[in-house]
């Protein structure tokens, strides 16, 4: 048979319906709003942490950046300053280089100067030991007799002499 | 025609406690909810899938719903305000898949607006001490009125739950007068129920759902303002 209470009636439900809903409450508790939100909480941290993170590697790539470009400058300015140094010793090496062939032409003018002088004074003398022995010869066989060798030669080559003084310097 | 609308008694315990069908529903709801509880908010990953969005806007719209109607510093009543809300509108839906509903039953209803005045109380202590208590809910605006502060507090827990009680029982009872009239219309001639086809559906949509959802939201939106305003 079926029983049934009032409608409207107090009773035991109401201490079980009480009791009902705080477990319940507790149990919605641990097995929904508590895992939500921790979800959501670590969510948020997690979000939090790569966005500071994002931050900070930006700051980080910046500061790299500025960085690299600072000794991009720096080494530039260490190339170029490298570069002039190069130049400018190329440049005094090739003038040493002139100069010292300069020099050496220079001697070796001076020393074919002096060697074209020796053999002229050379010829010169030659020459002029062999006209004064051609002129002593000729005076011979003009004369006819022989000259007083020591005494005429002084005589002809003194008189070559001055007559070469004039004559052959030139 | 069943004429008793009274709770069904369906164990009775040689000491004279009993359990109703209400309790009996209220246990089947309370499984339920757990076991969704335990599904949605399993495996629940940092980049949400579709169970846990659903857990998770139904927590955020809970959630925002505390904080707008009590202030942000009060979230702690999510849990409880949270469950009251989901609670109520799973009991009053209750009738509409053939169970009693939980909440058309005067113990249930009691039983959720005593622990709202006790809520009610218990927090205005809490956060202002026995005299500031005493104060705030009976000697305003003036000490004069402590009698009448005294019924409108007593009022509170009885209105909250004849209210709800009311709305239920009465839809539940307009729909087996409906339904007992729609099977007798043709004198049961026809052996098909042909008119409880149909017919009931729009009621239940009113009766149920509307009024069973508004119930539920009045309720909960009720103890979250009496709350807050006795705390504040």
């Amino acid at each position: 048979m079926e029983v049934y209470t009032g409608l409207v009636s107090f009773g035991w439900p109401w201490f079980f319906q009480i009791a009902n809903t705080l477990i319940l409450v507790a149990l919605l508790a641990k097995f929904l709003f508590k895992p939500v939100n921790k979800m959501l909480e670590k969510r948020k941290n997690t979000i939090a942490n790569d966005l500071s993170t994002a931050e900070n590697q930006r700051v980080e790539a910046e500061a790299l950046r500025a960085d690299y470009e600072k000794k991009i400058k720096e080494i530039r300015i260490e190339a170029d300053a490298i570069l002039k140094e190069a130049r400018n010793k190329a440049d005094e090496r090739a003038k040493e280089i002139i100069q010292e062939a300069r020099n050496k032409s220079d001697d070796i003018i001076e020393k074919a100067q002096v060697e074209i002088e020796r053999n002229q004074r050379n010829a010169y003398n030659e020459l002029k030991d062999e006209v004064a022995a051609m002129a002593i010869m000729a005076a011979e066989k003009i004369i006819g007799e022989k000259m007083d060798d020591e005494l005429n030669e002084k005589l002809v080559v003194k008189f070559i002499e001055e007559a070469g003084d004039v004559k052959w310097q030139n | 025609m069943n004429t008793e609308f009274g709770p069904k008694i369906i164990v009775e315990f040689s000491n004279g406690v009993f359990i109703t069908e209400t309790v009996i529903n209220t246990w089947i709801i309370m499984a339920v909810l757990v076991v969704v509880s335990i599904i949605l908010t399993r495996n629940m990953k940092l980049v949400p899938d579709g169970k846990q969005n659903v857990a998770e806007i139904l927590v955020g719209v809970l959630t925002s719903l505390v904080g707008s109607s009590m202030g942000k510093d009060k979230l702690g009543f999510v849990p409880y305000m949270g469950t009251l809300m989901i609670f109520l509108v799973c009991a009053n839906l209750w009738g509409l898949v053939g169970f009693r509903a939980p909440t058309a039953d005067l113990n249930t209803t009691f039983a959720l607006s005593i622990l709202t005045f006790f809520m009610i109380h218990g927090n205005s202590i809490r956060r202002k001490g026995v005299g500031g208590w005493l104060k705030g809910t009976f000697f305003e605006p003036v000490a004069v009125m402590a009698p009448l502060n005294l019924i409108s507090e007593v009022a509170t827990p009885v209105s909250l739950a004849f209210r709800l009680f009311g709305n239920i029982v009465g839809g539940m009872i307009i729909m087996a007068l409906v339904y007992n009239a729609l099977g007798t219309i043709l004198g049961g001639v026809l052996p098909i129920p042909i008119f409880e086809l149909g017919i009931p559906a729009v009621l239940h949509a009113y009766f149920d759902v509307f009024a069973g959802v508004l119930q539920a939201f009045i309720f909960t939106m009720l103890t979250m303002v009496f709350v807050s305003m006795a705390m504040d």
